[in-house]
């Protein structure tokens, strides 16, 4: 039976209000019970208790004995209280008595209905202060995933290789053509002087050209290196952009799964801290329970296959040897049940002589199943209940399916 | 273990030596001397014991040493002479009463007289302002969870922890915190008085206890 920390940041604000007298019952109410499963809340409920009992009455006179607008009294009038308190206490009469109720701890819920509306306006505030203070779980994860930069401008890198491409295959048809004609001067014939300095003219100038067009190649072939370079590069990059939205879309997905079980687990507490304040509103046993000093609460939880914790499947409110209050929640929604079945408790002792606590029945809202039992000789031996199936009307003996089952610890986890 | 109550004592009131009031009493510090006389200025706690013997004349001296912190303190809480007056005088018998209930190694004297006092005040208070029907658990040694004790600093210095929390807190939390714990002031009060809302004011104090509250259990924590 795991704890039930429902709503823990609210309830951390509750418990320090609660020194304020401002919590309306309802809300002390729901933080009984939240302080019967949460250590850490119950902790801090005795620190704030510590605190408001002692230091704070010694700030308060600290404060007071500042205070610069205090009023004066003479040493007769001193004297005057004093012989007034000796003359009260040797005549006995009791001081002019405050006419408040005598309060326990036990503030027995009443009114809640008149102050449900209040504590939704409450409530709210106090989930206000919780939310200013963490931040919130991320109701809508979105990421926007970028195109990846660079790949737009690929196309126009390919054409201008291509454009390179052709550059080169131009100027070494050129070289080609320039060394064809520097060697066919030589066929021509040596004798010819004119012809020969026109050759050697025409020979400088082909050098030249050649010279101009090979530095020009090897221009335009670096150039080409590079925008290799490049659009590998730019692949590179597309690549990893890719596998980046990739992964940003696989975080998605993980978020929103996280997400859909977060509002899942959410949707569950609202469901039990609504039936927690359905209870509290309608149920006087309940009402009643709460503040008794021996009081059990626990929580039964029903186990999935993975072995995760799934929805909470009842509650037990149980004081030793005089009462318990059982409910349960969608007993009917089990699997393979026949339309018309019995829920019924039984409570077993050292003795394994399993004791049929009675029937489980619906309750006027038809919210949850509801068995009572304040059979003090049936309670007193019993350290264990579970809940079987049987026919209408139920069964002497425990047959059918077993659906919950409970270890009753003797410890009141209760304040 | 009469050294250890000592030394948390806070420093006497003003009004003790203003009474410089001496009782015989036996002195016990000397083992040597079998039996010594000595006059000395009987403290709180040994006041508090011998009022629970039933002594009066040791409830008059305790009266006169504490009468003016005790009328200040619930004035400032209820502001009203005649109410603080009637608080005083209530303060007193349930101290009459109840002094055998007292614990020196919980604290020293004076905070027991000024703890009956504060909360009775806020009780009154609440009480006096009809719309909050719902009270404090009224201050009585015989309710305080023995839990609370382990887990409460031994000794406390309401100036000192004032000093140090007041660096701590906005002014906004220093101010709710104050009408609210030391005047009494309802929040809902409060926030009407600063034009607030309920929910901030709320909030103000929830910061500012939480605040008083790490800053008396971290300490013990180390
Ligand atoms: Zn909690």
């Amino acid at each position: 039976m795991p704890v039930n920390p429902q709503f823990h940041d609210e309830f951390v604000a509750l418990v320090a209000l609660f020194h304020t007298g401002e919590l309306t019952d309802e809300e002390w109410g729901l933080l009984q019970i939240h302080l019967a499963f949460c250590n850490e809340c119950r902790l801090r409920f005795e620190q704030y208790k510590s605190l408001t009992s002692k230091a704070i009455p010694e700030m308060a006179a600290s404060a007071a004995s500042d205070a610069d607008d205090l009023p004066w009294e003479s040493e007769s009038a001193i004297a005057d209280a004093e012989r007034r308190l000796m003359t009260q206490l040797e005549q006995g009469t009791p001081p002019k008595v405050q006419p408040i109720a005598p309060k326990s701890s036990r503030r027995v819920v009443a009114g809640a209905l008149a102050a449900c509306a209040l504590v939704a306006a409450g409530l709210s505030s106090v989930y206000l202060i919780r939310n200013s203070a963490h931040s919130p779980v991320p109701r809508n994860p979105t990421i926007a995933v970028a195109p990846p930069t660079g790949v737009a401008t690929q196309g126009e890198e390919e054409q201008e290789l291509t454009r390179a491409q052709q550059e080169v295959a131009n100027l070494k048809q050129l070289l080609a053509a320039a060394k064809d004609r520097e060697s066919q001067p030589r066929s021509v014939d040596p004798n010819l002087k004119h012809q020969l300095d026109a050759n050697s003219l025409l020979q400088q100038q082909l050098a030249t050209e050649r010279e101009t067009l090979s530095q020009q190649l090897a221009s335009a072939q670096s150039d080409l290196q590079s925008l290799r370079d490049k659009l590998l590069s730019s692949q590179t990059a597309a690549d990893q952009q890719a596998a980046r939205a990739a992964s940003l879309e696989a975080k998605l997905r993980d978020l929103n799964s996280i997400l859909n079980e977060t509002n899942t687990a959410l949707s569950d507490k609202e469901r039990i801290l609504a039936l927690d304040k359905d209870f509290l509103a309608h149920d006087r046993d309940i009402r009643e329970l709460i503040g008794a000093r021996d009081l059990y609460i626990a929580d039964i939880f029903d186990t999935n296959e993975a072995g995760k914790t799934a929805k909470p499947f009842g509650r037990i409110f149980y004081t030793k040897d005089r009462s318990l209050v059982f409910y349960g929640f969608d007993l009917d929604k089990q699997g393979g049940l026949k339309q018309s079945v019995a829920f019924q408790a039984w409570g077993s002792g050292s003795d394994k002589q399993p004791t049929s606590l009675g029937l489980f029945y619906q309750d006027d809202n038809n919210k949850r199943w509801v068995l009572r039992c304040n059979d003090a000789t049936t309670l007193a031996r019993m350290n264990m209940v579970f809940v079987t199936v049987e026919p209408p009307g139920g069964s002497a003996k425990p047959t059918g399916k077993q659906l919950l089952r409970a270890f009753l610890q003797m410890q009141p986890n209760h304040l | 273990m009469n050294a250890d109550v000592i030394a948390y004592v806070p420093n006497e009131l003003a009004e003790a030596s203003e009474v410089g009031e001496a009782v015989v009493s036996r002195h016990h510090l000397s083992d040597d001397a079998s039996s010594v006389m000595v006059l000395v200025e009987p403290t709180d706690e040994h006041l508090l014991a011998l009022v629970g013997e039933g002594s009066r004349d040791a409830l008059g001296v305790l009266f006169r040493r504490h009468a003016r912190t005790v009328f200040h303190l619930a004035w400032r809480i209820l502001r009203d002479e005649s109410e603080a007056d009637d608080l005083r005088q209530e303060t007193f018998i349930y101290i009459a009463e109840r002094a055998q209930l007292y614990d020196a190694e919980k604290g020293s004297g004076a905070s027991w007289i000024r703890q009956a006092t504060y909360h009775r005040a806020i009780d009154r208070r609440r009480y006096l302002d009809v719309r909050q029907h719902y009270n404090s658990e009224e201050f009585d040694e015989k309710r305080v969870p023995i839990t609370a004790e382990h887990s409460s600093p031994s000794s406390l210095d309401g100036k000192a922890i004032r000093d140090r929390l007041s660096r701590q807190l906005t002014a906004d939390q220093q101010q709710t915190l104050e009408l609210h714990l030391f005047e009494g002031y309802s929040l809902r009060e409060i926030a009407e008085k600063n034009g607030q809302t309920l929910g901030n004011v709320k909030h103000h104090y929830y910061r500012a206890l939480e605040r008083l509250r790490s800053h008396l259990f971290s300490q013990k924590r180390g």
